[in-house]
């Protein structure tokens, strides 16, 4: 190969490993833009007069004399789209049972719309959930809502190849002739005024508990829930697995037996997580019975032996790092083995083993599995520190699946689901940053 | 260290010869009160590393608060005989004694001893200055804490005086709290003296203190020496003659693990009994 | 301990202890370190734990059941009556995940190692880094979202050019090399240099025009292609690809960094290349290393849970064709996930059993390649030390 060729494809080798590098730097920023700028959405959004009339009723909050006269000018722009409904409710009685018919199915869409927009119509009954008594209370959704108002949505089948295309049609046009007609260029033109959108910053989102199913108010209780389960996993671990690494560079010697036990612990760190969560459940609620069924005791107890291995690895790590000479001086000064190790090395080694033990943290406030079976539940407000012992709790990382996947209306809390996202991921990430400064720090004080 | 051609040549052909050392050889020393027993004495004393003897069958007597230095080429097993005497060989796990080593009369390798106890007794300063990371005030207090002294006002009196011993309580004094890591070389390893001044040990064990050092900060550590001597017994390994001849007042020279002279210092460099120890001390080898 | 104070400098023997205070010394020494071994052996009793308790309640699966059915049939009814406990569409399932994220993983991660290890300079490096390892700090289930909630409809919407991109933008670039190389490699022979000259560009433009067409042909052929469901093996292998990396690329640039600085230096003064050096000297002498670290990766992808539960579509069926990544896929962990919360109203049953068989051929597998990995590394640094 001439020498040229040769140069290029060392150019290219260079270029593919920078490349896959600046790959995984950008698949980082794809998985996280979206996150940040949607979950800050859940606190900082364009909030309706739904909205704070929520906060007023439901969480005692706001109210006051600009909530009165916004709530008053609302009802002004309303009363007329209500009279507009009562008009054709008498038209209705007045048509032939085939015309009716034909009209009541129509209505009944355009009614339910605008109840998903305004809240309940007068003569509604009182609704059951929560979520019916409000209408929209983001902007965005409400456009969306007055967007299934103004238009019906329709498939095309037509092309046999091609998946079938959604197109919209107008529902002005059903109502031709009828009074209802002007209904949806009003509803068009008002809809600000009917709902008065302003900017908001709902701190209550991590505040608050949350209402029906997470229809309205915040994710508390599953932040409370992950801090719970991450610190009483770590309460469990880290004692066990500093003791452990201690044991392992400064006792054990060299045979079967401690290389065996070295073994269990690379191959406790390989355990999938869902083993864990199985095992979890077998072992500490079913055999050992720590609690009866599901609680945050079994949780933290599952996730403590997940982390272990970890802890341990990165004790060992900072234990051994710690030069030999600060031993040898502690020694010769009429030091006992122990005591060197509990005032010369282990302070010397604590930076790094915090590091790891923050890692840790971390993944324990981030892994779902192991908690599926042992501790979470979706829906609950936040448990008191007593409960610990004997309740389930609700947590970040288990409700993120629940309210994706098996919410019966996720699409219309994606914004309570991006937010439980960002919290998460801040949690998880500013735990870590903490560890990579604390890493930068260590170098320093042991360096003088 | 210079020899003409022809002084060498007629002293290989004379058989009792001087060896004529172009060197400063210090005045004659003070005599040291209450000291010139024998403090520490090994009796046929070998040191194994598994199966390899490094030190064989060494006999001698250490002389109480007098300064004696061992010198002797690498691996000549000068640090090992050194290391035994406050049992810092045990951190070797293949490393085991015959013969006996008495401290005080009592057998440093006895099944009763505590080593704990004797390392109070017996300090060392290591090669390399090993201060811990901790500021300058907690290096000095470790000892004292260790052996349960806790009142601060005692503490820091302790502090002082050893800082003061070591000739560095000047400059240290406005940073007592500052990290020992920050000090200069030098000052790290007359820190590490402080230390172990600061437990009030019978005995200093130094191995090879200054050979990470430079020229100043080694003049300084030898000018602390002489302070000390009188105070203490003490042992410096180096390999270093005339830093040997300057600071000693008896000299051990080791060659592959056996003690081929122990003299005074005077003697052992003007007039060696042993050809080894004159091929050494010449520079034929080192 | 020391009886005497810190004042005296007595020339008492205290060094010397009664026999009574050695023997609780040495006493007082053995429970100390009793108890440490005995804390240090938890991890230990803990893995002996998981492996009894899982296998407790697996092994009535088998007792019931039998061997057969499970590694062979597709039938996978746990709740019907009758019941079929066919799981060897969802084992499928699970090896082609971890296959296709393997083939996603393994070259970026061990060329983002060489060139962490060997390419980058030290500034570059210190930013680096922490990009690896943030990207190893996000939980699984945030990644499980995204695959779901982003990732997911943007394939179903825009299915065929996405793939065709795809295509053209990772195949070009070796096209490319390919034409350079296997024109120099063809040409070599040719002794008179303006015959040379002239058969090297007529094969580049051969081989270019050859590319070019194939470019298309295949581009089109994507292009045209409907995803019929966001969330499927592709989705599913991306993401975990992405969570696989940090491991490989960690592990990996260890083991090329213990191959020390004398065979590089050895290699360049010969005249190699920087591409040659990393390719013919430095990845055979780090290869256990690496394999172990590929092992390690494609092991957190066969175990993860969160990521498959959401989007891989949870379809028992083996894809028509085998190969068909764009077909909704189900995998071992996301069926015990799934499963569980109804099976154990039901203990005692098959259907509550078959979750744990399931759950012991995962930590089977995860056994057995621990064991492999610790054997290779073990094995390198024999082979590095002992030469």
């Amino acid at each position: 190969m001439n020498i040229g060729t040769r140069k290029i494809l060392d150019r290219s080798f260079t270029a593919l490993g920078i490349g896959s590098i600046a790959v995984m730097a950008m698949a980082l920023l794809i998985v996280l833009v979206p996150i940040v700028t949607k979950g800050i959405g859940a606190v900082f959004f364009t909030g309706t007069v739904e909205h704070r009339k929520m906060l007023l009723h439901e969480f005692k909050r706001g109210g006051g004399d600009d909530l009165t006269s916004e709530i008053a000018s609302s009802n002004r722009y309303r009363s007329k789209v209500y009279d507009m409904l009562t008009r054709f409710d008498a038209e209705l009685e007045q048509m032939e049972p085939e015309k009716k018919r034909e009209f009541k199915e129509k209505y009944t869409q355009v009614r339910t719309a605008l109840q998903a927009l305004l809240g309940p119509l007068p003569g509604d009954p009182e609704p059951m959930l929560t979520r019916f008594k409000y209408g929209a209370t983001r902007w965005e959704k409400a456009e969306e809502k007055a967007h299934d108002l103004l238009y019906e949505s329709k498939w095309d089948n037509s092309n046999p190849d091609v998946m079938a295309k959604e197109y919209f049609v107008s529902r002005a046009l059903d109502f031709q002739g009828t009074s209802l007609v002007q209904l949806f260029p009003y509803v068009r033109e008002n809809l600000d005024h009917m709902l008065v959108p302003k900017f908001t910053v709902y701190w209550g989102f991590i505040t608050d508990s949350s209402i029906d199913s997470h229809f309205f108010g915040g994710i508390w209780p599953e932040i409370q829930g992950t801090f719970f389960l991450a610190i009483g996993a770590m309460l469990f671990a880290f004692p066990l697995g500093v003791v452990a690494a201690v044991y392992f560079t400064e006792y054990a010697k060299p045979g079967f037996f401690n290389s065996m036990l070295r073994s269990a612990n690379s191959t406790l760190a390989g355990v999938p997580s869902i083993v864990f969560g199985m095992f979890g459940l077998a072992f500490f609620i079913n055999t050992l019975k720590v609690s009866e069924s599901k609680s945050v005791l079994a949780g933290a107890l599952t996730l403590a032996i997940m982390i272990l291995p970890t802890i341990i690895r990165a004790a060992e790590e900072a234990i051994l790092a710690v030069p030999k000479t600060y031993r040898e001086a502690s020694l010769s000064l009429g030091s006992t083995k122990w005591n060197t190790i509990a005032t010369v090395i282990l302070p010397a080694a604590l930076p790094g083993i915090l590091t790891g033990g923050v890692i840790s943290l971390g993944r324990a406030a981030g892994e779902t599995a192991p908690i599926i079976f042992t501790a979470a539940v979706s829906v609950g407000s936040a448990i008191g520190l007593a409960d610990v012992f004997s309740s389930p709790t609700p947590a970040l990382s288990w409700n993120i699946y629940n309210l994706a996947s098996e919410h019966e209306a996720a699409s219309q809390i994606r914004h309570v689901q991006y937010g439980m996202v960002l919290a998460l991921v801040t949690i998880v990430l500013l735990l870590n940053l903490s560890a990579i400064v604390l890493r930068a720090r260590i170098s320093k004080k042991l360096k003088g | 260290m210079l020899m003409t051609a022809e002084a060498r040549e007629s002293s290989q052909s004379a058989p009792a010869k001087k060896a004529t050392r172009d060197i400063y050889l210090p005045p004659a020393r003070k005599e040291v009160a209450g000291g010139g027993t024998a403090h520490i004495s090994a009796k046929e004393f070998s040191i194994y590393y598994g199966e390899f003897e490094a030190v064989k069958k060494v006999s001698a007597d250490i002389l109480s608060k007098y300064v004696t230095a061992i010198i002797g080429p690498s691996g000549c097993g000068k640090s090992t005989f050194l290391r035994a005497i406050n049992r810092m060989n045990d951190l070797i796990p293949s490393c085991h004694t015959t013969g006996a080593l008495l401290f005080d009369s009592e057998d440093v390798y006895g099944k009763f001893t505590d080593e704990v106890l004797l390392r109070k007794k017996v300090g060392m300063v290591f090669q390399k200055p090993n201060p811990f990371p901790k500021s300058i005030f907690d290096n000095i207090a470790y000892g004292p804490r260790l052996h349960g002294m806790t009142d601060k006002k005692k503490l820091m009196e302790i502090v002082e005086r050893s800082l003061r011993k070591a000739a560095i309580w000047d400059e240290v004094c406005d940073r007592l709290d500052k990290n020992a890591l920050g000090l200069s070389g030098g000052q790290q390893q007359r820190l590490c003296v402080a230390r172990t001044l600061a437990v009030e040990p019978e005995v200093l064990l130094l191995d090879e203190p200054t050979s990470a050092l430079d020229p100043k900060a080694t003049a300084k550590i030898e000018d602390l020496i002489q302070e000390l001597r009188g105070s203490y017994t003490i042992m410096i390994v180096t390999h270093n003659m005339q830093q040997a001849s300057r600071v000693s007042d008896s000299t051990m020279f080791f060659y592959e693990g056996v003690l081929v002279e122990h003299a005074p210092t005077e003697h052992l460099f003007t007039n060696p009994k042993d050809p080894i120890t004159e091929d050494y001390i010449t520079g034929r080898f080192s | 301990m020391a009886d005497e104070s810190i004042g005296g400098n007595n020339r008492t023997t205290a060094f010397v202890i009664s026999a009574r205070r050695h023997t609780l010394q040495k006493a007082a020494q053995k429970v100390g370190e009793g108890l440490l071994l005995g804390i240090a052996s938890f991890v230990a009793i803990v893995v002996l734990f998981i492996f009894y308790f899982v296998a407790r309640d697996a092994v009535p699966f088998f007792q019931l059941r039998g061997f057969t059915e499970f590694f062979t049939s597709t039938n996978w009814y746990p709740a019907d009556h009758p019941a079929g406990f066919g799981a060897l569409a969802i084992i499928y399932g699970s090896l082609m995940v971890t296959l296709g994220s393997a083939l996603i993983a393994v070259p970026m991660g061990v060329a983002a190692a060489v060139c962490l290890s060997d390419i980058l300079p030290f500034s570059i490096r210190q930013y680096a880094k922490p990009v690896i390892e943030m990207l190893a700090a996000i939980p699984s289930v945030a990644f499980g979202f995204f695959a779901l909630v982003v990732l997911a409809p943007l394939l179903q919407n825009n299915g065929g050019p996405m793939l065709m991109w795809a295509w053209w933008i990772l195949v070009t670039p070796f096209l490319l090399l390919g034409i350079l190389v296997g024109a120099d490699l063809l040409t070599t022979n040719v002794k008179d240099p303006n015959r040379r000259q002239q058969l090297y560009v007529i094969l580049l433009t051969l081989f270019g025009l050859i590319s070019v067409f194939l470019l298309y042909k295949v581009g089109t052929l994507l292009y045209a292609i409907q995803i019929l469901t966001g969330t499927n093996a592709l989705n599913v292998s991306i993401i975990l690809s992405f969570m696989a990396l940090p491991t490989i690329v960690s592990v990996s640039e260890d083991a090329l960094q213990a191959v020390g600085r004398d065979i590089r230096e050895g290699s360049y003064a010969l005249g190699a290349t920087r591409a040659e050096t990393i390719i013919k000297t430095i990845l055979p002498a780090a290869s256990s290393g690496i394999l172990a670290a590929v092992i390690l990766g494609i092991m957190r992808a066969l175990g993860e849970t969160m990521v498959v539960w959401m989007a891989s579509g949870n379809s028992s069926h083996i894809p028509e064709p085998w190969f068909n990544y764009l077909e909704a896929i189900r995998t071992l962990t996301a069926t015990i996930a799934g499963d569980m919360g109804e099976a154990d109203q039901v203990t005692g049953s098959a259907r509550y059993h078959v979750l744990f068989a399931m759950g012991l051929l995962l930590l089977v597998i995860s056994f057995i390649s621990n064991l492999v990995s610790e054997r290779i590394v073990v094995r390198q640094r024999k082979t590095l030390s002992g030469q």
